[in-house]
């Protein structure tokens, strides 16, 4: 339909123009407010949003100019950042011209370090670690840069709307003041309709009710919000409340290099012997003209593949850590609106309302298919889950939790299944951690979560709660001692595998006690209470294993000092299915299984083992989980103290459940975590909100061409016809032969 | 002795097939002409880069045994047209099968999921059995069946004629 509009716009668009012509409306003209021209046409897409599945349509792709390469060209040690060069920048004196460029960025760069300096952190100094350097800068960068693409995106957006649509002809004034509403609108016809293009799924914070100002100021005004992609139910319920209409014109933006970026390859490379930590590389993205663009935040896709556009892709990678974070980025977008000249930033056309009613911390991969289209190559489709969180107006750490589950899913991917164990015992300080595994977030998360583990346990059986004086009430024996040493292993995961898809259902985690653990590995280990009853000992473990154990485990498995373990711990599932695929066919990521190198995917947080092992001694030496439990007995005191135990993902088991049950209780996931590689979308009832994303090969922007069919070759008709040509040629020959012979000449 | 002359009815038999070779090699150059259209289709269907492979090796086998098929029916036809009743027999019974090979293939063409050349195939089996089975019943009307008796008649007279000679060779060759 939107083909069919657009093929009819510039003829309805000239009778419509040729209708004001004989009216005398001056609507092509200057228009005024007291003017009552003709009834313009609003041309609109079909979609409304609303819809549950909306057909396939393909979806409309635009070009924006982007500066996300200077997040790869001007590391925090580029020789750019010298203070010789930012203190040289200058204030972006030619607003439109200058968005951009690298003096606006050296500029917004050195007041924030002359900010910074008035704190007393100075960059140039030897006062800030090279990790608080790098920090400072990428967190400038990432502000600069979203505000700068997302009013390119959003400029962009209208350009293409008001092009494909026709705007312009059809009689609509395009990014101008409504005359006397005081705001800029970015297409009206007065009295008519006033459009308001967000290239995202969400409008601006205020701007519906700034609308419904104006319709109640102009009656007969017609207000449509055009979304570029699919806003929530929640975001149109409340323009139905305004009387607002909406409209989801379904559309990609492709970045592209800004032209207001130095050259490729002009900018400086980091700076010769000063770098002593290494520079997160993460995924690669689109390639841009200047080599690769870093893959938005959160993607699933490493060296070599290409991120396809999404609104899911985009509401990750730009969630704001904190309200801090969003209200300096806010700061910063508004700085760069004034910036590009306008008077009223509110107007500029980037920076939508910020994504909300979802529980980013709850972010887990729950979806991953190995997918390979001839045009595009092999590449990944993947689909987070997260609770909804209704009344969160603003949904914080999207990026990090989507990165720390990206990231992990590759560190378990490139090293080997036998280094997925930690364990914090203070008799074992050489055995803490794999070293590669050291260097990762998903090792920093095991082991963070073997300490808070052992936290727990401390406050679970501590003799001033209900529990704890429940527990220490019924142990038996002299000494009452236990082990209480336990091992977070996961419970089998219940899973859906079809094909090359896999949908991760369940993913529970258990707490063992190491006298299980050690009968499933195959070892027997003294536990420390030889001294005891081995009844009283065996009976004191079984109320630890029945009154403590189901509340340690329920912890582990829903509290939120234990998301990141469960998150690093799908993707665990997710990356073993992959590794166990990629053994029986070619996949995206076939050359990284069991590399051992997992340099690109280094951990995002600072942190070591020994400094985890360091604060797990001083928690057991300072008894913030060794728990003691004093008895006078005689003139001595007994004190028990067995905390510790590790947590191992080396192995995975899984279950499967078959076609059948899946339909049965998950009737809607299969399309739900193909529509979320496009954007946000609602499942299960509501409860949850699933994000997702494709990587390929190839951009979607430039696809390999592939074989048509031969009807339109000369050389299959040739090669065919012969035969053919040739049996009738000898037909031919033996007529002739024949009535020569009838005949006899 | 004089060779029997053809019967027109028995060239239009051989020029019938004739023409389902022709038919058959022309199979075989769409089938190759395909297998770049088929690999791009599987490779998808499977989610693998080489999940093409196998219909490609296939259709590769089918060009391969439909040019050979030609090649044999037109041979077969060249010893009927010297009038070799064994050969008669032969093209007979690969009549059969080529028979049933178009049958199969008209059964089956659905899982040709490359619509021209679905197309191709089943046009290419009709057509073939056609010729295949008009060819068959021209091999055996009762001109026909003539010609190759006379054939074989002409060729035993003409071996014992080389029999004889050769006997009375040997027994000159004693007597000297």
């Amino acid at each position: 339909m939107s083909r069919a509009l657009n093929r009819r716009s510039p003829v309805v668009g000239l009778l419509v123009a040729l209708l004001l012509v004989l009216v005398g409306t001056p609507v092509l003209g200057a228009p005024t407010p007291t003017a009552s021209p003709a009834r313009v046409e609003v041309p609109l897409p079909p979609l409304t949003g609303r819809e549950t599945s909306p057909p396939r349509l393909v979806p409309y792709m635009y070009f924006y100019d982007s500066i996300e390469a200077y997040r790869t060209e001007i590391p925090w040690n580029s020789p750019e950042l010298a203070w010789s060069n930012v203190d040289r920048s200058t204030p972006p004196w030619k607003p439109f011209k200058e968005r951009g460029t690298l003096n606006s960025l050296l500029h917004a760069w050195k007041l924030k370090v002359l900010d910074e300096q008035a704190k007393g952190n100075n960059f140039y100094g030897s006062q800030m670690s090279d990790e608080d350097k790098k920090e400072m800068w990428d967190k400038l960068l990432d502000k600069f840069i979203y505000g700068v693409d997302s009013n390119e995106r959003g400029a962009a957006f209208e350009r293409a709307y008001a092009d494909y649509f026709h705007l312009k002809d059809l009689g609509y004034t395009l990014g101008a003041k409504y005359p006397d509403s005081g705001f800029e609108v970015d297409a009206y016809v007065i009295g008519q309709v006033a459009l308001e293009m967000k290239s995202g799924p969400l409008p601006k914070d205020g701007q519906p009710e700034r609308y419904a100002g104006l319709m109640r100021q102009v009656p007969t005004l017609r207000v449509i919000h055009i979304f570029g992609q699919r806003p929530d139910s929640d975001t149109l319920d409340a323009l139905d409340r305004l009387h607002i209409e909406y409209r989801y014109w379904p559309s990609f933006a492709i970045r592209r290099r800004h032209p207001n970026m130095p050259p490729p390859g002009s900018l400086g490379t980091p700076g010769g012997g000063t770098v002593s930590i290494p520079i997160p590389s993460g995924p690669v993205g689109p390639k841009s003209s200047s080599g690769a663009i870093p893959a938005p935040a959160g993607s699933l896709a490493a060296s070599g593949q290409n991120v396809e556009p999404s609104a899911s892709t985009d509401a990750i990678a730009e969630s704001p850590s904190s309200p801090e974070d969003k209200a300096e980025r806010d700061e910063m977008v508004t700085d760069i609106a004034r910036d590009m000249g306008y008077e009223d930033p509110a107007d500029a056309p980037g920076a939508a309302g910020d994504l909300g009613g979802v529980d980013f911390s709850t972010l887990e991969l729950r979806y991953v298919s190995d997918t390979y289209r001839s045009s595009l190559g092999t590449g990944v489709q993947y689909a987070y889950k997260v609770d909804a969180k209704p009344g969160e107006k603003v949904a914080y750490g999207g990026r990090e939790a989507a990165q720390l589950a990206a990231d992990s899913f590759f560190t378990w991917l490139v090293l080997p299944a036998s280094s997925f164990t930690v364990n914090l015992n203070p008799d074992e300080p050489d055995r803490i951690i794999d070293d590669r595994l050291g260097k990762t977030d998903a090792g920093r998360v095991l082991l963070e979560a073997d300490l808070q583990m052992k936290k727990s346990v401390g406050r679970l059986i501590h003799p001033d709660t209900p529990l704890g004086k429940s527990f220490w009430g019924l142990l038996h024996g002299d000494q009452k001692c236990m082990s209480m040493r336990q091992w977070i292993v996961p419970r089998p995961a219940v899973v859906r595998e079809s094909g090359n898809e896999l949908y991760i259902l369940q993913a529970p985690l258990e707490v063992k006690m190491e006298s299980e653990y050690l009968a499933t590995e195959g070892v027997s280990r003294g536990f420390g209470c030889e001294k005891q009853n081995a009844a009283d000992t065996a009976y004191n473990e079984e109320i630890y294993r029945r009154r403590i154990l189901p509340e340690l485990e329920k912890a582990v498995n829903t509290a939120s000092a234990y998301a990141d373990l469960r998150r690093v711990y799908a993707s665990r599932i997710a990356a073993e299915w992959y590794r166990q695929r990629s053994k029986t066919k070619t996949t995206a990521y076939s050359g990284l299984v069991d590399s051992g190198d997992a340099s690109a995917w280094p951990a995002r947080v600072p942190w070591s083992p020994q400094g985890v092992f360091a604060r797990y001694l001083k928690s057991y030496r300072d008894g913030e989980f060794r728990v003691e439990h004093r008895t006078r007995q005689g003139n001595y005191t007994v004190t028990i103290v067995y905390v510790y135990g590790g947590v191992d993902l080396t192995n995975i088991p899984r279950k499967l459940i078959s076609a059948a049950q899946f339909a049965r209780e998950h009737p809607r996931l299969d399309s739900t975590v193909h529509e979320a590689a496009q954007s946000p979308i609602l499942g299960d009832g509501d409860a949850l909100t699933w994000f997702g994303g494709t990587s390929a090969e190839l951009p979607i922007t430039s696809p390999r061409s592939l074989p048509g069919s031969p009807l339109r070759t000369p050389q299959f008709w040739g090669l065919a016809g012969f035969p053919i040509v040739l049996w009738l040629a000898l037909g031919a020959f033996m007529v002739r032969q024949r009535r020569t012979e009838v005949t006899g000449r | 002795m004089i060779a029997p002359s053809r019967p027109g009815i028995l060239l239009y038999a051989l020029y019938l097939y004739w023409g389902a070779a022709a038919l058959w090699l022309t199979s075989a150059i769409g089938a190759l002409f395909a297998i770049p259209q088929y690999r791009v289709y599987y490779a998808d269907l499977h989610q693998d880069p080489r999940g093409g492979s196998l219909p490609a090796l296939l259709l590769a086998g089918v060009a391969v045994v439909a040019s050979t098929g030609g090649a044999v029916i037109v041979l077969c036809t060249v010893l009927d047209a010297y009038g070799w009743p064994i050969a008669r027999w032969l093209t007979w019974t690969y009549s059969v099968f080529a028979a049933a090979i178009a049958g199969i293939v008209l059964l089956v063409n659905s899982r040709a999921v490359i619509p021209w050349h679905r197309w191709s195939i089943t046009v290419t089996a009709v057509l073939s059995l056609f010729a295949v089975a008009g060819g068959s019943i021209l091999l055996a009307q009762p001109a026909s069946g003539r010609f190759f008796s006379d054939c074989q008649a002409r060729r035993r007279g003409a071996a014992r004629q080389r029999a004889v000679a050769w006997q009375q060779r040997r027994m000159m060759a004693r007597s000297r």
